[in-house]
C-alpha cells in the first residue's frame, strides 16, 4: 500500500520540478484541483505514511502535505467506521492540530515580551526625566502661597460659584496643588 | 456625578488643577452642552458594559484549550448580523436627534441687545463695541494682550490674564462677531459654551447670554503660530449698571 502511495505521488511531483517556492505552491494547487475530482477511496492509507505525522508534518514539503491531505479526504468520503484509528487521528490533527497558525507559542515567550516591554518603559521614563532635568525651573505661580492667593482672587472675581472656590460651603483645596515655595 | 464633582472639584469656570470635567456653566448654551454630554454618557455606559461583557465572555469561554475547534462553527449568522448592524444605527439616531436640536438652538442668534466684535491677531485679541461711540465719533475699541509672568500680581492666573478684559452685562443677549486680521484663530470660552473659528476676511458669530456675574477664561483654540498659547481670552460679566458705568469710562477716555 505504501508503494502505491509513492507511485501515485511520483507523477504528480513531476509538475513541481520547476524550482522556487512559488513553483511548488503552483504545483500543489494543480494537485489539489486534480484531487478534488477524485472518488472515495476504499483502501486504508498505510500505517508508515501516517506514523508520527505530528512530528513530520512541519518538515514535509507542501507537495507531500497536499497529497496526504487529499488521500485522507478521499478516505473521509467513505463510512468513517471503515477508517483506521490512525487515519482518524491524522485527519483530525492535520485539520485542527497545533501547527501553522495554530502552533503553540514557544516556551517563555510571555516573559520575553514582558521583559522587553519593561525595558522600553524604563528607558522612556529615564529619557523623560532626563529631559525634564534640563528644563527651566517651575514658574513662580507653582507655589502654595501663590495658589492660596489665587483662591482669594477667585473669590473676589466670583469664579467657580457652583462647584468651586466661590461656592457656598466649599471645603476643597481650590487652586492649591504645589508645595510651599520655602520647602521646594 | 454631582458627588464625584464635589469630591474631585472638577466642575469649574476657570481651569483648576487636575480638572477633568466641564467648567461651571454660565450660559444656557453650556447647560445644553452639558446635558447632551450626560445623555451621551448614558449610552456610552451601556455600550461599554455590553461590549466588555461580550469580549470577556468570548475570551473566557472560547479559549483554545477549552473549545479547540470553536472556529469550525464560526461561519455565518444572519440574525446576529442584523442585530449588530441595526442596534448601533438606532443608538446613533438616539444620539443624533438631541445633538442636532442643540446645534440649531445654539446657531440661533436671539435678537441681541449688544454686539461685541472680536478680532484675532498674531498674537492678541482686539475688541470693538460698534453700538457705542465716544465724543469723537469713534468706536470703543481696545486690544487685549496677555499679562506676562513677571507682571502678574500674586494670585493671578498665569497664561490666562489679559490687560483689558471684555466686559459684558449679565442677563443680556449679546452677539459676539468674530473675525481675524491674519491667520485662522478660534474664539473659545468653555464656561459660556462658545467656540467659533475666526477667519480672515469673514465674519463668524456666537450668541451669548451670561446668566451670572463672574470672570470667564478661554484661550485661542486654533493653532495660529508660535505664540498661539499666549493669546488668552478673559470675559467679565457684570451687572447692567456696572456695565453702563464702564461704558461711560471708556467713552470718556
Amino acid at each position: 500500500m505504501f508503494l502505491r502511495t509513492v507511485s501515485q505521488a511520483a507523477p504528480r511531483s513531476a509538475a513541481a520540478l520547476r524550482s522556487g517556492p512559488m513553483a511548488c505552491l503552483h504545483a500543489s494547487k494543480t494537485v489539489v484541483a486534480a484531487q478534488q475530482a477524485r472518488a472515495a477511496s476504499d483502501h486504508a492509507i498505510a500505517n508508515p505514511t501516517l506514523a508520527g505525522i505530528e512530528k513530520r508534518w512541519e518538515g514535509m514539503p507542501p507537495q507531500e502535505q497536499a497529497e496526504l491531505w487529499m488521500q485522507l479526504r478521499d478516505r473521509m468520503k467513505v463510512d468513517w467506521n471503515q477508517m483506521t484509528v490512525q487515519e482518524k487521528k491524522a485527519a483530525y490533527w492535520i485539520a485542527f492540530g497545533p501547527h501553522g497558525p495554530r502552533a503553540e507559542t514557544p516556551k517563555g515567550e510571555g516573559w520575553k515580551i514582558l521583559s522587553k516591554v519593561t525595558q522600553l518603559t524604563v528607558a522612556s521614563v529615564v529619557i523623560f526625566y532626563g529631559i525634564h532635568l534640563m528644563g527651566k525651573p517651575l514658574p513662580k505661580t507653582m507655589s502654595k502661597e501663590w495658589q492660596e492667593a489665587s483662591n482669594e482672587y477667585a473669590l473676589n472675581e466670583k469664579i467657580n460659584p457652583i462647584h468651586g472656590v466661590s461656592a457656598e460651603g466649599y471645603e476643597g483645596k481650590g487652586f492649591v496643588q504645589s508645595p510651599s515655595a520655602e520647602k521646594s | 456625578m454631582l458627588f464625584i464633582n464635589l469630591i474631585l472639584n472638577l466642575q469649574l469656570d476657570a481651569p483648576t488643577p487636575w480638572g477633568l470635567y466641564f467648567q461651571d456653566s454660565a450660559s444656557p448654551q453650556m447647560e445644553g452642552i452639558e446635558e447632551l454630554h450626560n445623555n451621551i454618557m448614558f449610552y456610552l455606559a451601556i455600550i461599554l458594559f455590553t461590549v466588555s461583557w461580550m469580549m470577556i465572555t468570548i475570551i473566557r469561554d472560547y479559549v483554545a484549550k477549552k473549545s479547540p475547534i470553536a472556529h469550525k462553527y464560526m461561519n455565518h449568522g444572519t440574525l446576529i448580523e442584523l442585530i449588530w448592524t441595526i442596534t448601533p444605527a438606532l443608538i446613533l439616531i438616539l444620539i443624533a436627534f438631541p445633538s442636532f436640536k442643540l446645534l440649531y438652538l445654539m446657531d440661533e442668534v436671539v435678537d441681541p441687545s449688544l454686539v461685541v466684535y472680536a478680532e484675532g491677531h498674531q498674537w492678541y485679541w482686539s475688541y470693538q463695541y460698534p453700538d457705542f461711540t465716544n465724543a469723537d465719533d469713534e468706536f470703543i475699541e481696545f486690544d487685549s494682550y496677555i499679562v506676562p509672568e513677571e507682571d502678574l500680581e500674586e494670585g493671578q492666573f498665569r497664561m490666562l490674564e489679559v490687560d483689558n478684559r471684555v466686559i459684558i452685562p449679565e442677563l443680556t443677549h449679546t452677539r459676539i462677531v468674530i473675525s481675524s486680521a491674519d491667520v485662522i484663530h478660534s474664539y473659545a470660552c468653555p464656561s459660556l459654551g462658545i467656540k467659533a473659528d475666526a477667519y480672515p476676511g469673514r465674519l463668524n458669530q456666537a450668541s451669548v447670554y451670561v446668566n451670572r456675574p463672574g470672570t470667564f477664561f478661554g484661550q485661542c483654540s486654533e493653532i495660529c503660530g508660535i505664540l498661539h498659547s499666549s493669546m488668552p481670552i478673559a470675559i467679565q460679566s457684570v451687572s447692567l449698571k456696572d456695565f453702563l458705568l464702564w461704558l461711560r469710562e471708556q467713552m470718556d477716555d
